[in-house]
């Protein structure tokens, strides 16, 4: 036990966010600060006015959105009966992101009510998921995979119009990576009342919100309305979340830290719980962001954001040995497969479709005389340019396919996935990197920096998986360390290495033809066909 | 610096005179050339060739402008991922591409002869005379000696021009930039294509600080603030949407220039790409500085 209570990180916390703010101002303002000083600037001094219009809503706002996160993490985690469930579970910021895409290329007049814009896109988000999962009675299993779904689906249309407009998005991708500055009291205006009305429900769910920490059964038994008390607590973690990525961006990490804070300090109940992680989710962000005030300016601020989950990862592994889970979880209450009723037949019938499919994607495309499907030699020509692309779609579809099966076979886990080990985001990281110190990198450079990057991610995987407290056992199922940017899960050892070990392998091959932007959709058909294909 | 390399720029035009020899003598016709990229295709009609097919011409006509590229060149799709495909059956005599192509040159060296353009010099402290040579290399190897000296020689009228016009330039110094969503801007300083102009004009760039290789660096708009006396050119039609934000926030609204309209603001230019991309801003912007303080 290394602190029994929250109290110590908690004060902790507060006196390096009040050192931190003690320096930053007294660098801005070396002749000290009067009360008048901090509530009627003189317009005619920048530095008050820095300090009125910059500092101070800077920390109040870090103060509401570290609160909101760690609330809607907390009811999260109880919700869903997982530990590590946090607000980008739901896919509310990549809902807000997409919307925020949108409204940037199409509708630039909208960005006006910027806080809107990304509000309603965090609320079509819910509605997404709710949707999904209502049939299911919002069981929690279904609301993490329905979660999932809005969330990978976000990011891939969201990703598309980044390829094609990257040129205009550069406020979103700033937006997007959580910088917490400040103009003007606005977004503190903006946050204030709204998380004040979610807070008050939030304490009306105190009851709730421990039975349905419970199984189902359990829950029932004590007279709890499952799918009416779920409804109430995921629309109110999910607009805590939406409120504060509609004010300040996508701020990782803090929703699942300050929770899982709370609990390793020994908290239970759910009260108790709520209101340290509150405490601790706010300190957190303030902190955090105070620290990245007194960092040197690069090309770019460093964005909070991003920060949030540099210094909150390690905290995670320090902490993850000591969490308990709240309930085991629930692999029973899974949809049950689907299965066909003949597989060979469907199996031999998709074969069948692979030439074709080949044929497809190889002959049809655009020429100087448009689209037209190619014919004699014209086709032996153009097929040095297609194939690669397309054997290479073939391929990395096959893989993941086969990467997948494995993890979710031993794992046991429906919701396994070879993307979300984060040997990909290993392998973007390294090519990230190379393009930092060489701008002209060759292929081989590529190459070889991509998989540097994801051998290393397998090899930090396989380490961990090694390391008491992480093994498959004790937290089976879903117990996921983020990133940044990918994802790990932690699964039995072995599968994590065969898994992994193909992810690998699919970086290696990369994708040698880039010969058409347009055929983009295709491959990606061609991926969802060869998993189908496997999967079968 | 500009001055300085005049001499180094015969030297090597003959030098390389002497290597291209025999491809100068039988000239070739100059047409059947592809650009990969926006900063090859402005360049190659800077110098009058017009290529057959360039990537995404609708937004070149929108971010770069000048010079504009005719109807009848061809669309090559993505700067990021150009349609080699397309390419190769438009048959080129020659491909000219950025260096970030670089991990496809095995296949782009399929379709035609092709070479490296990289008139940028990102991370170098003269991106202007870099962009010099690396066009004059290239009119070298087109046949095109005498349209890359009308070009050195029309930036050179420029440069005299604007002095000219701005002959009674108040000495403030200036923030270049670009407003990006209201709240932050990218402000272009040490390293930069513009930087090397304001130099050439005598006119002190107000950010001195940090800058990225490519000579510019994203900053929230409160750090106007720590110049109260500078002034502001706003670069690009973003910062027209976006300049009501940009005003409406207290800090820069008492900021003593915004009172007193010491802000100007004028259309979108490459902030790379050597030559041309100099002389459209030398242009505009001192046409709009000379408004301002006239």
């Amino acid at each position: 036990m290394w602190f029994a209570t929250p109290l110590w990180p908690v004060l902790t916390l507060a006196a390096l966010a009040l050192l931190t703010i003690a320096r930053n101002i007294a660098t801005l303002l070396p002749e000290g600060v009067g009360i008048g000083t901090l509530f009627m600037p003189d317009p005619s001094l920048p530095s008050q006015m820095l300090l009125h219009y910059t500092v101070l809503p800077r920390i109040v706002v870090a103060l509401m959105a570290g609160a909101a996160l760690g609330l809607s993490g907390t009811i999260l985690q109880r919700i869903l009966r997982n530990p590590l469930a946090d607000p980008a579970t739901l896919g509310i910021a990549s809902g807000a992101y997409l919307a925020m895409a949108i409204a940037t290329l199409f509708f630039p007049a909208a960005l006006a009510y910027r806080d809107w814009v990304a509000f309603a896109g965090a609320a079509a988000a819910l509605a997404a998921i709710l949707a999904l999962s209502w049939r299911r009675g919002l069981s929690p299993v279904t609301v993490i995979l329905a979660g999932m779904i809005v969330s990978l689906y976000c990011g891939a249309v969201s990703a598309v119009l980044t390829l094609f407009n990257h040129d205009f998005l550069v406020g979103l991708f700033l937006w997007g990576a959580g910088h917490l500055d400040q103009q003007d009291w606005r977004e503190a205006i903006f946050l204030a009342p709204r998380l004040l009305v979610v807070g008050a429900v939030t304490l009306l769910m105190l009851r709730p919100l421990t039975l349905l920490a419970l199984d189902d059964a359990h829950a029932r038994s004590l007279g709890l309305s499952l799918v009416a008390w779920r409804l109430v607590a995921l629309t109110a973690a999910a607009a805590l979340a939406a409120i504060v990525t509609a004010a300040v961006g996508v701020i990782g990490f803090i929703g699942l830290a300050a929770p899982t804070l709370a609990r390793a300090c020994g908290v239970r109940r759910s009260g108790a719980l709520l209101l340290w992680s509150g405490v601790l989710g706010a300190l957190l962000l303030l902190a955090t962001d105070q620290l990245v005030l007194g960092l040197p300016t690069t090309y770019r601020v460093f964005p909070t954001g991003a920060v949030t989950a540099l210094l909150g990862a390690p905290l995670l592994f320090l902490l993850i040995r000591r969490l308990k889970l709240l309930a085991p979880p629930h692999l029973a209450s899974a949809a049950p497969t689907f299965r066909l009723s003949r597989p060979v037949t469907a199996l031999i019938l998709l074969a069948l479709l692979v030439p074709f499919a080949l044929w497809v994607v190889t002959a049809l495309g655009e020429s100087s005389r448009g689209w037209s499907l190619a014919q004699g030699n014209e086709y032996v020509h153009l097929l040095s340019w297609r194939w690669p692309r397309a054997i290479a779609a073939f391929s990395s579809g096959a893989m993941l396919a086969l990467a997948g099966a494995i993890m979710q076979r031993m794992t046991g886990n429906p919701m396994a996935s070879p993307e979300v080990l984060g040997v990909s985001s290993g392998a973007v990281l390294a090519v990230v990197a190379l393009l930092l110190v060489d701008p002209a990198p060759t292929r081989w450079g590529q190459i070889l920096a991509g998989s540097g990057g994801a051998m290393a991610v397998l090899l930090l995987m396989l380490a961990l998986s090694r390391w008491p407290g992480f093994s498959g056992d004790r937290h089976h199922a879903h117990l996921r360390l983020r990133f940044r940017d990918g994802r790990a899960d932690d699964g039995a050892g072995s599968a994590t290495g065969a898994g992994a070990g193909l992810d690998v392998g699919l970086n290696l091959c990369g994708a040698p033809g880039r010969s058409h932007q347009w055929r983009a959709s295709r491959r990606h058909h061609f991926v969802v066909g060869a998993r189908i294909a496997t999967l079968a | 610096m500009w001055r300085a390399n005049e001499l180094s720029r015969r030297a090597f035009l003959a030098a390389s005179a002497c290597v291209c020899g025999p491809a100068l003598s039988q000239p070739r016709p100059a047409g059947r050339i592809v650009a990969l990229d926006w900063v090859s295709g402005q360049s190659l009609l800077a110098l009058g060739i017009v290529p057959l097919a360039m990537p995404e011409l609708e937004r070149y006509a929108r971010l770069v402008v000048e010079p504009a590229a005719p109807a009848s060149v061809r669309e090559l799709g993505l700067r990021s991922e150009p349609n080699l495909e397309f390419v190769d059956q438009l048959a080129p005599d020659l491909i000219v591409l950025p260096p970030q192509l670089e991990p496809v040159r095995a296949q782009i060296d399929r379709i035609a002869p092709a070479m490296v353009f990289d008139p940028n010099g990102f991370g170098e402290t003269d991106p202007l005379s870099h962009g010099a040579r690396a066009l004059q290399a290239l009119a070298a190897r087109l046949d095109a000696v005498q349209a890359y000296e009308d070009l050195a020689r029309r930036l050179e009228m420029r440069f005299r021009e604007a002095a000219q016009r701005l002959r009674d330039y108040d000495g403030r110094p200036l923030y270049l930039a670009t407003i990006i969503d209201g709240r932050r801007m990218l402000v272009f300083g040490r390293g930069s294509l513009f930087q090397t102009v304001l130099d050439r004009l005598g006119i002190e760039n107000a950010w001195t600080g940090m800058t990225s290789r490519f000579g510019h660096v994203t900053l929230t708009v409160d750090r106007l603030s720590q110049r109260p006396e500078a002034r502001l050119l706003c670069i690009g039609d973003s910062s027209r949407a976006s300049i009501a934000t940009l005003l409406a926030s207290p800090v820069v609204a008492s900021l003593p220039f915004v009172g007193a309209g010491r802000i100007a603001l004028i259309p979108d230019v490459l902030f790379y790409g050597g030559l041309p991309s100099a002389i459209r801003f030398v242009e505009l912007a001192s046409a709009a500085l000379a408004q301002r303080v006239g």
